[in-house]
């Protein structure tokens, strides 16, 4: 009877290495990894143009990865927006202040952080700004201006399709101490302006908000990674960054286009939804309106459409604005 | 047969140990839903948000016994409207109303209109537009108004002709009452119907973002001096007040604010009284909706009154119109002419039909 090769004890100990190095190279990777790769990975999430359901959507979802993510240790906040609805800014703020309890968070601003913008960021734990950064701040609601009761036979109660002016008027300023009472409960140490002083509503250039307490650092995003990742004891990380896909219309969302095409924001205008109350600095909306729409601003008195066709805009109050941004001339 | 079902029992039971072993482990090691951090929320409670405002409530009511005076409210066309009449899509059509269904530029002055007819005065309404004055030869128009009348209401008096104005400050000084809404933009016209007393207007509005009736605009306004104007009021709401003054004297009303274009904090005059002038820096405390609001509704009967309580001479204009209105006067046939068109009287309506105007 022949004797085979793994028959002999030198044989069986020569199987029994082969397959040791076999097992140890199905693992090398991991053992690899765990030694030379990364401590773990700061998450950069964008949160870019008007603040709308799909933008609280997509921050809050990300914002929940992170938190559930055991790879994730920090977050930045890449942000630039003139801010949007109230109650989305909300959503975000909420899911900011989760994570930041759970990891370091750090808001970056490059050009806008304003109004709803700045509500979302406001619980992180550190916000740097660009130097230049041009609107920072913006603590308040914009809407249409009260208007009498319209009448209408089609509703079953007065209030059912308007609201009464004092009605109005109360819950604007309602939703405006909502967002002044979250920066104070969440800044109110860092910010060196009194509660009448933010309630103005100014925006700050980014040099002027590390100054006032509105922003912490000068700085970019790079910086806030790197803060981030030195919060979190990261020797060595990885950045994932997340950003939205582009939306085709950034205020498709949000009531502020007409049916004929035009964008309006300001005070006392009709063709609007009158009662919906933005957290939105109107004077840098148009940075996110597409060029096929024009940007309309009314401080004033409302002027009918037929005057303005008419040419009779001239009587119109002077506060009017109008950049036409023709799709078709361009 | 043995080995082949020792083989198979082998198997079975290595198969079942390890599907076990993971489903245990799946229970005790997977990874279930974390428990989520809780986000602080007392600043949301509608105890710390919920805005201060002004009480609302009383009545409007009127002192004087006077009956049968004649007051003359200019309103402007609503071409030149500025604040006032507002227009409103109707839900569902292609037309639109101005606010208040069953009134137009005249709901700005709704609730004074009312209060005069309810006690037993006339209103006339005049909305000519600033292209309308005297030419060579004639008198102006509101001259012939205002020669027929015991007081006069303007609530836009910058789109008034220099005409008019001067007509408006020869009726103040033969003793006709006379009332100017001098809200923000009315500048030119209450200079010039007020420059000879002394009142002026100043540009912006005056605002409050620690103080107001819930909008930073809606200031209160406070009485500063002793005046049939300021009786029985603490404080009141001008929507948008413009700085309001007269000369060498203290105003009527002062408010606490920050004004747009300085933006000077300080003490701000929105009132001022000379005789029979009075000019305030707001108009919105006679739109129906904010007549009850703090002591509104007091500032509006003290106005009535004010308006109802002066002695006009007989013939304001026949003196002045032959000086300063070459060929104007007394037409053929004797006395003014009748009032043309501009005007609509609703003194002849009772004050239910009046308050129906107002929404």
């Amino acid at each position: 009877m022949p004797v085979g090769p793994l028959d002999s004890r030198r044989g069986q100990i020569a199987l029994v290495a082969v397959l040791a190095v076999a097992a140890g190279a199905v693992l090398a990777p991991q053992v690899y990894s765990s030694t030379s790769g990364p401590d773990g990975t700061v998450a950069v999430i964008e949160l870019e143009g008007t603040i709308d359901e799909s933008t609280a959507q997509f921050v809050e979802g990300q914002l929940r990865d992170a938190r559930r993510n055991d790879s994730i240790k920090a977050v930045v906040l890449e942000v630039n927006s003139p801010g949007g609805l109230p109650a989305q800014s909300e959503r975000i703020y909420a899911a900011v202040e989760r994570t930041s309890q759970q990891m370091p968070v750090i808001a970056a601003v490059d050009t806008l952080g304003a109004s709803g913008a700045y509500l979302s960021i406001v619980p992180a734990d550190d916000i740097y700004v660009a130097p230049s950064a041009q609107a920072v701040g913006s603590v308040g609601v914009t809407g249409t201006a009260p208007q009498p009761l319209t009448p209408s036979a089609g509703d079953t109660g007065p209030n059912k399709g308007s609201t009464h002016p004092d009605d109005a008027r109360a819950n604007r300023e309602t939703l405006a101490n909502l967002f002044l009472e979250s920066v104070m409960t969440q800044r109110g140490d860092e910010i060196e302006l009194s509660r009448e002083e933010v309630s103005r509503a100014n925006v700050y250039l980014g040099t002027e908000a590390v100054e006032n307490g509105f922003a912490d650092e000068l700085g970019f995003v790079s910086d806030a990674i790197n803060d981030a990742a030195n919060r979190a004891g990261l020797d060595s990380y990885e950045v994932d960054t997340r950003r939205a896909e582009q939306q085709q219309n950034p205020l498709s969302s949000l009531p502020l286009q007409t049916e004929d095409g035009r964008v309006v924001v300001g005070q006392d205008q009709k063709t609007l939804n009158g009662n919906l109350i933005l957290a939105v600095a109107p004077q840098y909306v148009d940075e996110v309106v597409p060029p096929e729409y024009e940007v309309v601003y009314h401080s004033g008195e409302y002027v009918p459409e037929a005057a303005r066709q008419s040419g009779s805009s001239e009587t119109a109050p002077t506060q009017e604005s109008t950049a036409e941004q023709g799709g078709d001339e361009k | 047969m043995n080995r082949w079902a020792t083989l198979l029992g082998v198997f079975v039971g290595v198969f079942v140990l390890t599907v076990g072993l993971v489903a245990v482990g799946g229970f005790v090691l997977g990874d279930s839903q974390p428990n989520q951090a809780d986000v602080q929320t007392d600043q949301w409670q509608l105890d710390n948000v919920a805005p201060d405002g002004a009480s609302e409530g009383g009545e409007i009511t009127m002192d004087s016994e006077e009956s049968n005076k004649t007051v003359l409210v200019h309103l402007p066309s609503t071409a030149t409207a500025s604040g006032t009449g507002i227009q409103i899509p109707l839900q569902g059509t292609d037309s639109a109303i101005t606010t208040g269904s069953a009134a137009g530029q005249e709901r700005s002055v709704g609730a004074l209109a009312s209060t005069l007819v309810a006690n037993g005065h006339e209103v006339e309404f005049y909305t000519q537009s600033t292209q309308t004055g005297s030419s060579f030869g004639q008198q102006s128009t509101l001259a012939t108004e205002l020669s027929d009348v015991d007081a006069f209401v303007t609530v836009a008096p910058a789109s008034l002709s220099s005409t008019d104005l001067a007509d408006v400050r020869t009726f103040a000084e033969e003793g006709g009452r006379v009332f100017v809404g001098a809200d923000p933009g009315q500048v030119q016209g209450t200079i010039e119907v007020g420059s000879p007393a002394g009142i002026y207007q100043e540009t912006g509005y005056v605002y409050n973002v620690a103080e107001n009736d819930q909008n930073f605009l809606s200031v209160f306004a406070e009485p500063s001096g002793e005046s049939p104007i300021t009786d029985g009021i603490e404080r009141v709401v001008f929507r948008g007040a413009a700085p309001v003054n007269q000369a060498g004297e203290t105003p009527v009303f002062t408010t606490e604010g920050q004004l747009t274009t300085s933006q000077q904090n300080g003490t701000f005059g929105v009132g001022a009284v000379d005789g029979n002038m009075t000019a305030l820096g707001d108009t919105s405390f006679l739109r129906p909706e904010n007549a009850y609001r703090a002591d509104n509704n007091v500032l509006i009967g003290n106005l009535a009154d004010f308006l109802v309580t002066g002695n006009v001479s007989e013939n304001p204009f026949q003196e002045s119109a032959g000086v300063g209105q070459p060929g104007g006067g007394t037409p053929p046939g004797g006395g003014l002419r009748p009032p043309t068109n501009g005007t609509s009287g609703i003194g002849d309506l009772d004050s239910g039909a009046a308050e129906s105007t107002s929404d």
